[in-house]
Formats: structure tokens, C-alpha cells, sequence
């Protein structure tokens, strides 16, 4: 499929790419490359200009919206700072779709599992618009959680954490993933991170291109890396996953011979 | 080590045998403190009519000012002229503080939340200048859309109703988003003051002081066909807002996560604004414009019920009720002999207010607070600021 916005050159161009079973996607590629639009496109909240999303062998937009909550669960990069609801409140509404008009024990059990699973119990009272960016991410999370779908698509949702949480929520997917059968995706600027953690990794290029798709050692690889990001690394084995080294970043602005190594390869 | 964490972590959230009673629990209980806050508006408000009807020059005991309605709704009349002083005079008037209390007050609550303004009130998108451009016309230049009795009323219906047909024309071109209408409203408001502004320039000096005293506000309405009209709008609008509720909580968190969630945002945001928009032409076509109840009341409602549309809607709607009868009690004793109309003292109460809550928000001493009583921040529906940050 191809997509793009009103008046303007498309943004993803060709894209044919297939998402199944359980495990974590990670969707990497350099800024402005089309990774949040092509994942609004899998939510149906961006409509492709050529071609069709299919979720569970259905068009996405022949789905009612309350019908898709049910199936695809969605946290995006930014949330509203506006939202004057409490954290309960705000995970709550994540059970919207199974919801009826009385807020049921189950939906309020659901959602202090999902408080509890990313660590934010205290937070359960406090108004959400006074939180940090990093608690805005979990509690994201947490509301993207307790709707319990079968996919859940995931924009940037470790960038405002702190290298633990990063690691944490990380795993926490994968894990998840395995164990549930659900289908996790998510998009990363942390190669390290997605070379650590990804089942599947999908690196994008310009112009909204699919460069690669694959395991991580077979996608993260020296000269992917300079194709699509035009820096040099390498790439060493952390672990039995790889890790990126990036060189040559800095040296021809000091120059100097330094290394920098980019993630906190955990 | 992360490892073990993670899979505890997930072993817990997969575990639903956790019953989670004393949260639950809380949540509850916070449930009730906000039913229990609607119901003892409802009672003040029910006391605060008493002692409305209780005002004027013939003297009607506060209790008997009860019993007059009752015979008379039961058919019992047992004193002519207590029963046509109620309800040729008195009881009107608390009808409409009533209904333009509850109306503009939840209308207010919904357009808080659909335009994520706090600043927003039923006169955001234009109403109140388009009500006042229609009054200005019928009364100014004598041409209205119906007979010379319903003449002001009509017209301001119906240019009421003007910025919100231009909003929902852009929001159509461009996008629903809460700038989009916010940016259209105002830029009608403005058009719509100047020619108000130009027609007053050439009016009479008594049709100058007539407009003048209609957007002021008042529910001093003896008429009760215009009574029953009120509440047809009022009732319905308010009802309609209690049933997008849990939507309008869906959209709190952003158009992109209300969509995966299930709602379509700019759909709502669409559907929420011609409700809103035809509540409070229904309200101020009758009354003028009566400011501050739409703005006031929900914050204040808020700092008690917080945020919740299914609570806040209702909570709202029955602050206003009471804020407006307070402000018509106040209007009818503060100069005696004289009645000043509830639009200026609502402007006086709500300014008052409203700086007071923008000082005292930042301490919070509104809110009330389950969890703070011995547990400290324990995962619950209490306050937030008492808690330390995570």
C-alpha cells in the first residue's frame, strides 16, 4: 500500500509487509521516514492512498471503530496534556469497548493490574495532567493494556523513560507477547534497544520505504545502518544479540578517533 | 534480574483472581461522595426556590410557599391570591433560575471538555454575540423571523445558531479540532459586535437602553409558554449531554487514542457542539445573556466531583440551579424595592469565584481526598498533590 496526506507526496510508498503471530516488532528508520504514519494506517486512523490494511483478513476500514478496539489497541507518541481525568480514570476509559454504562469490578480489576504492571500504582489518584512525560508513556501503556486486544501498536513508547523503565517496558511486551499470543509492535529510535528485545525488526528508509525486514542480526547490520542512517558503526555480539557501535560520527567534526556507543545495551 | 521482574510483572497482570476489594473499594466510595455532593446541590437548590418564591411585597410564610404550589398542582387551591402571586409572578421566574442554571452549567461542563479549554463556556463559539446581533435586529430595526410577540426570542434562536452552522461549515473544509472551532467562533463574535455594535450606533435612545437591558440577563419571565419552551430545550439537551458522558471521557485523552479506543473525536466533538449550541440558544433567546454560570460552575463542580463527564455533567447542572437562584435571592434583597437583574450578580459572584479558584486550585483544598485519610496515596481515586511524585 502507499499513503500520504491531502495535497502532498505520499509518505509511504510500496509497502507490503505482512505482521503475524506473537512476538515484538520494532519499526526503526531515520525521522520523517513514515513509521507513525504507516502504523496509523494499520490503526485505520490514516486511510492509504493505494492499496489495503488487513487485520485478521479484513479490511480495517470495513471494521465499526468500537469493533477495532477490540481487536488493535493503539498508543501514540504524544498524549493529550490537557486530560484533567486521574490516572485511574484515564487507564479506565481503555475499557471503554468492553464497557457498559455502570463501571463494572472487572473493568476496575483490569485496570489496577495494568497500574500495578507498569509500576504506577501510586499514581492511581493523581490527575494526569500534572504527571512527567515518562508517567504520561506508562500510563499510556497501562490504558493500552487493559483494553486486551490481540494487537497492540505501540509509537515511540519508551522515549520520555529513563534506561530502566526503557529496558523494563521492553521486555515487558516481549514477555507478554510470548505468553499471551498477542501481537506487539512498536516503533524505536534505539537500535540497541530493538536489536536486544525485537523478534521481527522493520527498518525503514526514505522515502517511505521498506529497506529490510527480519531478525535483528539480520537487519541491524553495518551497511543497512550507513544505507539508511549515513553513519558508519559496527555491530558486535552482545549476548548472542547484536549491539551497535557507532564511530565516525564525531571524528570528523573533532577530529579525533572516538567511539560512542548509542543505547544502554542491557 | 530485569528478567524476573518483567515475568512476575507479567504473571500478575495475567493472574485475574486479584479481586483488588479495598481499591475498588475506594473507587467506590468516591463514587457515592460525588452523588452525595449532586444530591445536596439538588437540596440547596430545592431550599434556595423557598426562599426565592418567600421574596416580594405580599407575604408568603417560607413553608407555605410550598404548600401553595402543592395545592395547586393538586388541584387544591386554598388561597386565590397567595396561588396567583405564585405562579403568575414568582414561580416563573424560579423555573427559568432553575433551568438556565442546570442548562448553561452542564452545556458549559461539555464545552470545557469537547474545545480542552477551561476557558470555554456556551458563548465560546459565538452564541451570545449571535443571540445579541438577533435581539439588536428585532429590536433595533423592528425585523424578526415571527409575530412581534415572539419576536426577540425568535431572532435570537436563530442567530444564535449562526456561528455554530459556520463552525460546523470549517470544521467540515478543515478539521473538527478544538482550534479550528475555537479560531471560527471567535472570528464570527467579532463580526457579529461590530454590526451589533453599528446598529445600536443609529438605535433611539430607548431602544438603545432596551438592548442594553437584554444582554444583561434576566429570568424575570412571566410567561409560562416561554417557561415550557425552556425546559423542552433543557431538558432534552441536558439529557443528551449525560449520554455522551463516557465518550467525552474518551476524548480527554486525545483524538488519536480516543479513536483506537473506540470514538471518533472530531465526530463527537461535532454532535456534542449542535447539542451544546442549541441548549443554550434555547436558554438565552428567553433570558439574555446570563454570564458566568457556564463558565463557573463546572470548575467549581470539578474541584469537588473532578473530572469524570458522567459525574461533572450533573454536578454542574445542579450548582448552577443553585447558583442562579442565590444570585436572583441576592438581586431581589441587596437594593430594596428594587431588583437588579441576575446577570450582573452572577458577573459579580462568578468573577469573585473564579479568581478564587485560580488562586486556591494550586492548594487543592477542594478536593476531597479518600486515600489521604491514613493510607497515603494507595492506588485510589484520591488527591493527587498530597502524594509524593513518583
Amino acid at each position: 500500500m502507499s499513503c500520504g496526506y491531502r495535497g502532498r507526496p505520499n509518505v509511504l510508498e510500496s509497502i507490503d509487509l505482512a505482521l503475524d503471530g506473537p512476538g515484538l516488532t520494532c519499526i526503526i528508520g531515520p525521522n520523517g521516514v513514515g513509521k507513525s504514519t504507516l502504523v496509523k494506517c494499520l490503526t485505520g486512523s490514516v486511510k492509504p492512498s493505494a492499496g489495503e490494511v488487513r487485520i485478521l483478513g479484513r479490511k480495517v476500514s470495513e471494521y465499526r471503530l468500537k469493533d477495532l478496539a477490540k481487536i488493535v489497541g493503539y498508543v501514540p507518541v504524544t498524549s493529550s496534556d490537557m486530560n484533567r481525568l486521574t490516572v485511574v480514570e484515564t487507564v479506565l476509559v481503555g475499557r471503554f469497548a468492553h464497557q457498559s454504562r455502570r463501571t463494572a469490578s472487572k473493568d476496575l480489576q483490569a485496570t489496577y493490574r495494568a497500574l500495578r504492571a507498569m509500576e504506577i500504582e501510586d499514581l492511581a489518584g493523581r490527575e494526569f495532567s500534572e504527571l512527567s512525560a515518562g508517567q504520561h508513556q506508562k500510563v499510556a501503556i497501562a490504558r493500552g493494556l487493559v483494553q486486551q486486544t490481540r494487537i497492540l501498536i505501540l509509537d515511540e513508547p519508551t522515549s520520555n523513560l529513563d534506561v530502566r523503565h526503557q529496558v523494563y517496558v521492553t521486555s515487558f511486551l516481549k514477555e507478554l507477547s510470548h505468553r499471551t499470543g498477542m501481537t506487539v509492535v512498536m516503533i524505536s529510535h534505539d537500535l540497541n534497544l530493538a536489536a536486544k528485545f525485537a523478534d521481527v525488526v522493520v527498518l525503514m528508509e526514505k522515502p517511505g520505504r521498506i529497506h529490510s525486514v527480519g531478525a535483528p542480526k539480520d537487519v541491524i547490520v553495518p551497511d543497512a545502518i550507513r544505507d539508511v542512517y549515513g553513519v558508519d558503526c559496527d555491530v558486535v555480539d552482545d549476548q548472542g544479540s547484536p549491539h551497535v557501535m557507532l564511530h565516525d560520527v564525531l571524528r570528523r567534526s573533532l577530529g579525533k578517533d572516538v567511539a560512542i556507543s548509542v543505547g544502554h545495551g542491557a | 534480574m530485569t528478567g524476573d521482574i518483567v515475568r512476575r510483572s507479567v504473571d500478575a497482570w495475567m493472574d485475574e483472581s486479584e479481586e483488588f476489594e479495598e481499591e475498588i473499594s475506594d473507587f467506590r466510595k468516591g463514587t457515592l461522595r460525588r452523588l452525595a455532593f449532586i444530591a445536596a446541590c439538588i437540596a440547596a437548590a430545592f431550599i434556595a426556590a423557598g426562599i426565592g418564591m418567600n421574596i416580594g411585597d405580599y407575604r408568603i410564610d417560607f413553608f407555605e410557599t410550598y404548600r401553595v404550589v402543592w395545592a395547586h398542582l393538586t388541584g387544591n387551591v386554598y388561597d386565590e391570591t397567595a396561588d396567583w402571586i405564585m405562579f403568575q409572578w414568582r414561580l416563573p421566574r424560579i423555573c427559568c433560575d432553575v433551568l438556565a442554571g442546570v442548562g448553561l452549567a452542564a452545556a458549559g461542563a461539555v464545552m470545557q471538555s469537547i474545545l480542552r479549554n477551561p476557558l470555554a463556556d456556551p458563548y465560546t463559539t459565538g452564541i451570545s454575540s449571535g443571540a445579541a446581533f438577533g435581539a439588536t435586529v428585532a429590536m433595533a430595526l423592528g425585523l424578526s423571523l415571527t409575530a412581534s410577540g415572539f419576536a426577540v426570542v425568535a431572532n435570537a434562536f436563530f442567530f444564535a445558531l449562526i456561528p455554530t452552522a459556520v463552525i460546523l461549515a470549517v470544521s467540515k473544509l478543515r478539521s473538527a479540532s478544538p482550534a479550528t472551532m475555537i479560531m471560527t467562533g471567535i472570528a464570527i463574535m467579532y463580526m457579529f459586535n461590530a454590526t451589533s455594535t453599528l446598529i445600536r450606533l443609529y438605535a433611539d435612545p430607548d431602544t438603545q437602553a432596551a438592548i442594553f437591558a437584554w444582554t444583561v440577563g434576566t429570568t424575570d419571565i412571566r410567561e409560562w409558554s416561554h417557561v415550557l419552551m425552556m425546559t423542552a430545550f433543557v431538558i432534552a439537551g441536558t439529557f443528551a449531554c449525560q449520554l455522551m458522558a463516557r465518550r467525552l471521557n474518551v476524548i480527554a485523552a486525545g483524538d488519536e487514542s480516543a479513536r483506537s479506543i473506540g470514538v471518533n473525536a472530531e465526530r463527537l466533538r461535532v454532535i456534542a457542539l449542535l447539542v451544546v449550541s442549541l441548549l443554550a440558544a434555547g436558554i438565552v433567546s428567553f433570558t439574555g445573556l446570563i454570564g458566568f454560570v457556564g463558565l463557573v460552575c463546572p470548575h467549581i463542580a470539578r474541584l469537588i466531583v473532578g473530572s469524570d463527564s458522567r459525574y461533572l455533567i450533573p454536578a454542574s447542572a445542579a450548582f448552577g440551579a443553585l447558583l442562579l437562584l442565590a444570585a436572583d435571592i441576592i438581586g431581589h434583597v441587596v437594593v430594596y424595592g428594587h431588583s437588579i437583574q441576575v446577570g450582573v450578580i452572577t458577573a459579580f459572584l462568578g468573577a469573585p469565584i473564579l479568581l478564587y479558584l485560580i488562586i486556591k486550585q494550586g492548594k487543592e483544598v477542594w478536593r476531597w481526598n479518600p486515600s489521604s485519610k491514613s493510607k497515603g496515596c494507595r492506588a485510589g481515586t484520591g488527591d493527587a498533590r498530597t502524594c509524593s511524585k513518583a
